[in-house]
């Protein structure tokens, strides 16, 4: 089949090229007519004689005039319409109204820079349309992505209120930075938290290589396009209410009171004697309890839209408010989103549009492993209350305070005791001695609130000055004014959770964004031929300008005037306070790019595409020598069902098609700030600049200390990734059964690696250097059935699955692997990136009840040399199915996605000092009387070592059913009689089910980045009861 | 109309064209120099001698806390066990080739000697200032070295700025090591250009001076039992008539105050500037401080220690060996419990001291009044003292043993005299090794001795075994936290020299690791 396949297609590239110079003398008639849509004229359609390159296109009007020889068949066609075709006999004037193409094939598709057919894609392209946007809990729209596509993944560090995922796309590409580009309505962002899911009309991803080439430099994680809503039809108004009460899902169990008492004298840590003083044999504190409430989430959406030929309107107003489940107002989410899109022709030929989001949020957060708050980066709330003893209460009356609180309150210029403001004193532990005391204090110990104002938005004009012809100029912007304020105030807990004075910090940042974008469409019919032209140009700007400053006080020096949150503002500071200034400059980062894109198809059959785009940085960046960098990259597909000999297998194998692509995008998102350069800069030591006092008498001096900042690497250049896909796409049964699925294979050369290390002697920080490559290879699988059975019911099950394989492949001379600074990950050749580095548990020795592991090197004793792979954070599978059901007006979605093959590092408990632990690493612990033990004895030696080997690593794989939602949908008679068009009420359960063998919180939110899969504490998922409206009139 | 749509995208294309021009993408950097036509002036070659002293200074708390963990004269303290884990493992002998402070303590020397490479290659010595900053840098690349040296053996020489090329780097041999410090010092010192004193309290002199460089190099000579040669470059420091020991109180000498005073051959200054006070951070006074949370303490004293640092048993027994009971130098360096007791100066009830045998230092006590109160604790204003004087002496002493008794007798005495201790004469070298485990403790100078003089394996074999804890009613507790003695404590043939880090060895295929790690 395949041979013949190929004879055809010769044959018909020949037979398209002998057409174009054959002339026929027949007698000609001239059809002439009007093409429309239910909204009225079409323009661009194509109308060609069947089998010729004999055709034009309707102009603004949707008119157009076509001479033919009598009794030709002519072809009316343009994207995402049903074609039509009508004999022609004699020379008339015909309306013809095209018929919106409904089949989920023949959808359109956002592509840079354009649109495409769904159908004549040759990438490897997800979309994610606004159905799964709506309705849903997420309130980032980049967490849309995670089940619903495969090569996807999205993950989470943290998920306290605003918390934004990361996402990956084909896996981790990168040692650095490996978020992939979000294109909102053409405009290049880092960030979309500001945009309300709501207002999405379309997500696409761009996974292959050579989709995403047309971003070039900035491409290389892959590239979500994002389509905001567009007024259509009828005008119309929508509200969309929801309401979610959010608790604690998966609680991880640590010892009480009592396991705990046993588990620490038999440590030798604590005596009898220390608990008989410091405990009331009553107290059984469960800190997570103290700690977690029920939180609460509403949010309202009101939207406007309506569009006719003339132009569109789609305006939204959005307001979100989501208070975490942190006990009291602390971690708290609140945001306005407005969208106001328009278009307008404003000639025949000029078309004026504009999408603009406004945003202002603001909001508080509690400090967990996945933040770092005002500096403190061991602060960690969510740990605080796996690892305090139960034998603390949360809080003290004043009348009934132990003796370590007695004194502090005796002792006000330590700091003080805080308290609820009603008398009562949180709790103090007398056992351990940590920055992380109780919860309730580090939650009030410091006060954070960030706000932020954005303006972003894309303004276009488009040109059609012939058939065919589009030309675009359009600029994007993003404006924004930020600012955090911060303060922390006196107390004492300890001796490592102590401050006897007011620090307070606060910035405002006001970076803008412009990007200016001109570009070319031409798109040309001839015959069955369709070509296609693009060219363009980019310039893009960042702008950041931004102040901070911090003030403290000191020992003896309260750092303001007053101890009153009234004075807790830098006007009001003590004349002795330290001072701390920042910023005050102006930063811009510039890029500059040209792009073209060729397209090729045959009777929508044989398609084929190629792109460049070359991409320059600025001086900030990358040495000017190295500045350019060039994107290639090539497609092609092949619509076998398309072909004739294919029409008797049409009626069960109505689309069948299989692609290629090969394409090469870029990465520096690493990079700035002047890395490869060795200029010489002053001493700055972690605070500030330090310089050295040549005398102490009176008249001191500094000298200033100036040298190279860095070894300097003038050689460095773009990181390349290099991706090769084979797809294939296919319909059966009537279109009822979808199934796609896609292979790749992603090399990144050159990776950008920061931070190395790569000699101890070199003596100076050693500058980015591309110093390695890293693999990404997997399958993707798409499969979607939908049916009707009967009138009135109807259901969908769409599921997909990847599988990712993941191995560095190289690393530089300098070089064999690179150590995490953050985690006990490494990154070496033969490896997936940041796998877990450590060492092998062999056991329990059954009589010491020390904690064994695996010698592997000549050394006798276990060390260094002795870690080694013992685990990934990586996901072999990760998958995700919705099924969706409805009869009359109930519908039913179910939507779970899960991993499998990844492993979890548990960093939740400490090696050191009597802190609780999850009693998984208790229970089974050796005694003298229990030396068959899973767990080393109490106080057990080597523990260090424990807490970083495979005893410590846990299977990651989970399932979690993230949605179940029952929505009722009133009856259109009803409706009518209220005067609206749709009324649908539901309640939904989120997140409510994970089915996970991991003993912490929740497997899904662990580290990211170098510390990938490590947990050391995160702020956990909720799980949600959903109630929600959706109106719309 | 087509005329005007041409017009319309010409205009478009030529203006995107013009923005998007090539220029817009340089832009500069600031706060930065290009280091190519950097170091030309006087001014600026100075900056670059600067630059080393700063990253000598921030190197402070590596060094001393590092050296004195790996000594017998303390125990390796702070809140409870494991609160200062690093610390236990250099204390116990539990350390493996990854611990963070050897690997920082390696790559610290090495980063001195970076900068000292680049003011030697990017100076031109044409003016006396530019002569003096290339000299001084070599006798603080030699100083690092002879550090990298006496701790791990045949460290390799770097004596340029590396290319990428170069990193592999293999260990040096014995002649390559001392013929390089020994040139290097030798001609820096001949060379006319270094800084010396202008009298014995000159106060202002802050670089490195000639003296300096005659200490190191004596110290070179000792190392490798040029004991003559030693004696003779050690005789010439102490013949400049520069330097003398300070006459004042001994509990003064390392004080906030008295920085730079007649006895001091290296400082690296600090200054009380409530301007800069973030600046001088400073984690090794606080380390060796008392465990002040936990204590009553008069308010004379810093309210911010962690006593991670606590004298063994050991080192007063030294001293009470050197100088009795009652020695000044002994009531002036250290305080036992009812000692401090007296001074009110208490353990809060019910509170306990990990890794303290009973003793404080008091030597290195903190003052109030060298805390500033603007760097909540963790500024200090002390300077950290690298060479003094009468470390001088005693080496001159060592040096002189078998060369010239008198002056080995004279150089001792001078050292007992201003400690008010008795004076002999035909001192051996054990007199030596007791008097300067006295004089200099705390300064970062035993454990490099004991390695020299053997005596490591026999002082060190048992550290580790049993820790003590202090408590409020005065009582020292042992604790055995090591159970199995073949893992803990110094093992001769092992521990004679500390290990390359593995960060070194796992890339460095020339480098040799040193036995048995």
């Amino acid at each position: 089949m395949i041979p013949s396949a190929f004879k055809r297609l010769t044959a018909v590239i020949l037979s398209a090229l002998l057409l174009c110079t054959s002339l026929h003398a027949q007698q000609r008639v001239t059809l002439s007519g009007t093409v429309v849509d239910a909204l009225g004229p079409v323009i661009s359609a194509g109308v060609v004689q069947v089998g010729t390159n004999n055709g034009t296109v309707t102009d603004m009007d949707g008119h157009f005039t076509l001479t033919v020889p009598a009794g030709s068949t002519v072809e009316i066609s343009t994207l995402g319409y049903l074609p039509q075709q009508i004999v022609v006999n004699e020379s008339k004037t015909v309306t013809i109204t095209l018929e919106e193409d409904n089949l989920q094939l023949e959808e359109t598709v956002v592509v840079g820079y354009g649109v495409q057919k769904k159908s004549d894609l040759t990438g490897a392209i997800s979309s994610v349309k606004a159905q799964d946007l709506e309705a849903r809990t997420i309130t980032d729209a980049s967490q849309a992505l995670q089940g619903k596509t495969a090569g996807v993944q999205v993950m989470n560090s943290s998920a306290r209120p605003g918390a934004s995922p990361t996402i990956r796309i084909r896996g981790i590409s990168s040692n650095g930075d490996c978020d992939p580009l979000y294109v909102v309505d053409g405009r290049v962002t880092t960030d979309i938290g500001g945009i309300d899911p709501n207002d999405i009309e379309s997500m696409e991803v761009l996974k292959d290589g050579a989709s995403a080439a047309i971003y070039g430099a900035s491409a290389g994680n892959g590239v979500v396009l994002i389509t905001t809503k567009k007024g259509k039809g009828e005008g119309k108004v929508s509200y969309d209410f929801q309401l979610a009460i959010q608790s604690l899902g998966k609680v991880p169990h640590v010892m009480n009171a009592n396991q705990y008492i046993d588990y620490y004298t038999e440590a030798g840590l604590i005596s009898l004697d220390q608990v008989y003083r410091n405990w009331d044999f009553q107290t059984n504190t469960d800190w997570i309890n103290t700690a977690f409430e029920n939180g609460i989430m509403h949010r309202h959406n009101l939207s406007f839209q309506s569009g006719n030929e003339k132009g569109s309107l789609y305006a939204s107003i959005n307001y979100l408010n989501n208070n975490g489940m942190f006990v009291g107002n602390a971690d708290t989410y609140e945001r306005l989103t407005g969208m106001v899109n328009v278009t307008r022709k404003i000639k025949k030929w000029l078309e004026f549009g504009s999408n603009n989001q406004l945003e202002y949020a603001s909001g508080r957060n509690i400090s967990d492993a996945g933040t770092v708050i005002n500096s403190h980066s061991e602060l960690n709330t969510v740990l605080s209350t796996l690892r305090l003893d139960p034998l603390t209460k949360p809080v003290y009356a004043a009348n009934e305070l132990p003796a370590n609180m007695q004194l502090i309150l005796e002792n006000p210029s330590w700091g003080g005791l805080l308290g609820d403001g009603k008398g009562n004193y949180y709790g103090i532990s007398n056992f351990i001695i940590d920055s992380n005391p109780n919860p309730l204090i580090l939650r009030d110990r410091s006060y954070m609130k960030s706000r932020r104002m954005v303006i972003n938005g894309t303004t276009f004009l488009n040109f059609t000055p012939i058939e065919g012809l589009l030309i675009t100029t359009r600029l994007s912007y993003r404006l924004t004014g930020a600012n955090e304020y911060t303060y922390d105030i006196p107390y004492y807990a300890n001796a490592k959770a102590q401050q006897s004075y007011v620090t307070l910090a606060s910035s405002a940042s006001v970076p803008g964004y412009f990007q200016w974008e001109n570009f070319v469409n031409y798109n040309k019919q001839l015959g069955k031929h369709n070509l296609g032209v693009m060219v363009g140009t980019s310039y893009s700007q960042t702008h950041n300008f931004s102040v901070s400053g911090a003030t403290s006080g000191g020992e003896g020096d309260l750092g303001v005037q007053k101890n009153d949150p009234l004075f807790y503002y830098f006007a009001y500071r003590s004349a002795s306070s330290s001072v701390r200034i920042y910023g005050g400059e102006d930063l811009f980062n510039r890029k500059l790019a040209y792009f073209g894109r060729l397209n090729w198809s045959y009777a929508g059959r044989y398609l084929v595409q190629a792109s460049l785009r070359a991409d320059a940085a600025d001086t900030s960046v990358l040495p000017v020598t190295k500045r350019w960098g060039y994107f290639p990259a090539v497609s092609a597909g092949w619509t076998i069902s398309e072909e004739p000999f294919m029409e008797g297998a049409r009626s069960w194998l109505p689309f069948l098609k299989i692609r290629a692509s090969w394409g090469q995008n870029g990465s520096i998102a690493s990079l700035s700030g002047y890395r490869y350069a060795n200029s010489i800069a002053s001493f700055y030591n972690y605070y500030a600049t330090e310089a050295l006092p040549t005398s102490d008498g009176p008249d001191f001096h500094y000298i200033y200390g100036y040298a190279p900042s860095s070894s300097g690497n003038n050689e460095l250049k773009w990181e390349t990734s290099e991706q090769t896909d084979l797809g294939l796409d296919a319909r059966f049964l009537g279109g009822r059964l979808t199934f796609s699925m896609d292979w790749f294979n992603k090399t990144t050369k050159d990776l950008i690696v920061e931070g190395l290390v790569p000699s101890t002697i070199m003596g100076v920080t050693a500058s980015p250097m591309n110093a390695g490559n890293i693999r990404n290879t997997g399958f993707e699988f798409e499969l979607g059935w939908s049916d009707q059975v009967g009138k009135d019911f109807s259901y969908s099950i769409r599921g997909n699955l990847s599988t990712l394989k993941n191995k560095v492949t190289k690393i530089h001379e300098t070089a064999t692997y690179i150590s995490s600074t953050v985690a006990p990950t490494r990154f070496e050749v033969g490896q997936p990136a940041w796998y877990f580095y450590g060492y092998k548990f062999s056991g329990i020795n059954s009589t010491t009840g020390e904690p064994e592991f695996e010698n592997l090197d000549d050394d006798p004793t276990i060390g260094d040399g002795d870690k080694t792979y013992i685990g990934k954070g990586i996901p072999d599978l990760t998958g995700g199915i919705t099924l969706t059901a409805s009869w009359k007006g109930i519908d039913l979605l179910v939507f779970g996605t899960g991993s499998y093959g990844n492993s979890i590092l548990c960093s939740l408990n400490s090696t050191s000092g009597a802190y609780n632990k999850l009693t998984y690493f208790t229970e089974d612990r050796w005694t003298p009387t229990h030396t068959t033990a899973t767990q080393p004895r109490a106080g057990a030696n080597g523990l260090d070592k424990y807490a970083i080997s495979s005893a410590s690593v846990f299977d990651g794989s989970y399932f979690k059913i993230k949605q179940i939602q029952l929505g009722y949908t009133l009856p259109k008679n009803v409706l009518q009689k209220i005067r609206m068009d749709n009324l649908r009420i539901y309640a939904s359960l989120d997140d409510f089910f994970t089915f996970a063998s991991y003993p912490g919180f929740d497997p899904e939110i662990t580290g990211i980045g170098q510390s990938l899969g490590v947990d050391s504490g995160s702020y956990p998922t909720s799980k949600k009861v959903v109630f929600g409206l959706q109106l719309t009139f | 109309m087509k005329k005007r749509i041409t017009y319309i995208l010409t205009g478009i294309l030529v203006l995107g064209a013009a923005v998007a021009c090539n220029d817009n993408l340089n832009i500069d950097q600031h706060g930065s120099l290009n280091y190519d036509t950097y170091y030309k002036t006087d001014d600026e070659a100075e900056t670059a001698t600067a630059y080393t002293m700063l990253t000598l200074r921030n190197l402070e708390s590596s060094i001393f806390l590092t050296k004195n963990m790996l000594s017998d004269d303390f125990w390796a303290g702070g809140a409870q066990r494991n609160d200062a884990a690093g610390m236990e493992r250099l204390n116990e002998y539990t350390f493996d080739s990854e611990h963070s402070n050897i690997k920082d303590l390696f790559s610290g020397y090495y980063s001195v000697i970076y900068y000292c490479n680049v003011a030697i290659a990017h100076v031109n010595p044409d003016t006396r200032v530019k002569k003096r900053v290339v000299e001084e840098s070599r006798v603080l690349r030699a100083w690092a070295h002879f550090e990298l040296a006496s701790l791990w053996g045949n460290p390799p020489i770097v004596d340029h700025e590396l290319e990428a090329s170069e990193y592999a780097q293999a260990n040096s041999t014995d002649e390559q090591l001392w013929s390089f410090l020994e040139t290097e010092l030798t001609e820096a010192i001949g060379s006319g250009a270094l800084a010396q004193k202008s009298h014995v309290n000159d106060k202002d002199t802050w670089q490195p001076t000639k003296q300096f460089a005659q200490a190191v190099l004596g110290k070179v000579y000792l190392w490798q039992g040029k004991n003559a040669q030693a004696a003779k470059v050690l005789d010439e420091v102490i013949g400049s008539g520069l330097y003398a020991l300070y006459d004042g109180e001994y509990e003064d000498l390392q004080r906030y105050d008295n920085a730079f005073n007649c006895e001091e051959l290296f400082t690296i200054r600090r200054v009380d500037d409530p301007a800069a006070v973030w600046v001088n951070i400073n984690t090794y006074r606080i380390g060796i401080h008392w465990k002040t949370d936990a204590m009553n303490l008069s308010s004379d004293f810093a309210s911010m220690g962690w006593g991670q640092c606590n004298p063994q048993k050991s080192l007063y027994d030294a001293f009470v060996q050197a100088e009795g009971e009652d020695g000044y130098r002994l009531s002036q360096s250290l305080k036992t419990y009812p000692q401090m007791v007296a001074l009110g100066n208490t353990i809060k009830d019910g509170m306990s001291l990990y890794g303290n045998e009973g003793f404080f230092m008091w030597k290195w006590r903190r003052l109030a009044g060298e805390a500033p109160g603007a760097g909540m604790g963790y500024a200090d204003t002390n300077s950290p003292r690298y060479m003094r004087y009468a470390e001088v002496l005693l080496l001159a002493a060592e040096a002189n043993l078998g060369v010239d008794q008198s002056k080995a007798d004279q150089y001792y005495n001078e050292v007992r005299t201003r400690a008010k201790a008795s004076t002999k004469s035909g001192v051996t070298l054990a007199d030596i090794q007791l008097e300067k485990r006295c004089e200099l403790c705390g300064e970062g100078t035993r454990f490099q001795d004991m390695l020299r003089w053997g005596i490591a394996a026999d002082c060190l074999k048992n550290q580790g075994g049993e820790i003590p804890t202090l408590d409020s009613n005065g009582n020292v507790s042992y604790q055995q936290y090591n159970k199995d003695s073949s893992k803990y404590g110094f093992k001769e043939g092992k521990h004679n020299l500390l290990p390359y880090p593995a960060l070194e060895t796992s890339q460095n295929t020339n480098i040799k690791q040193n036995p048995q790690w």
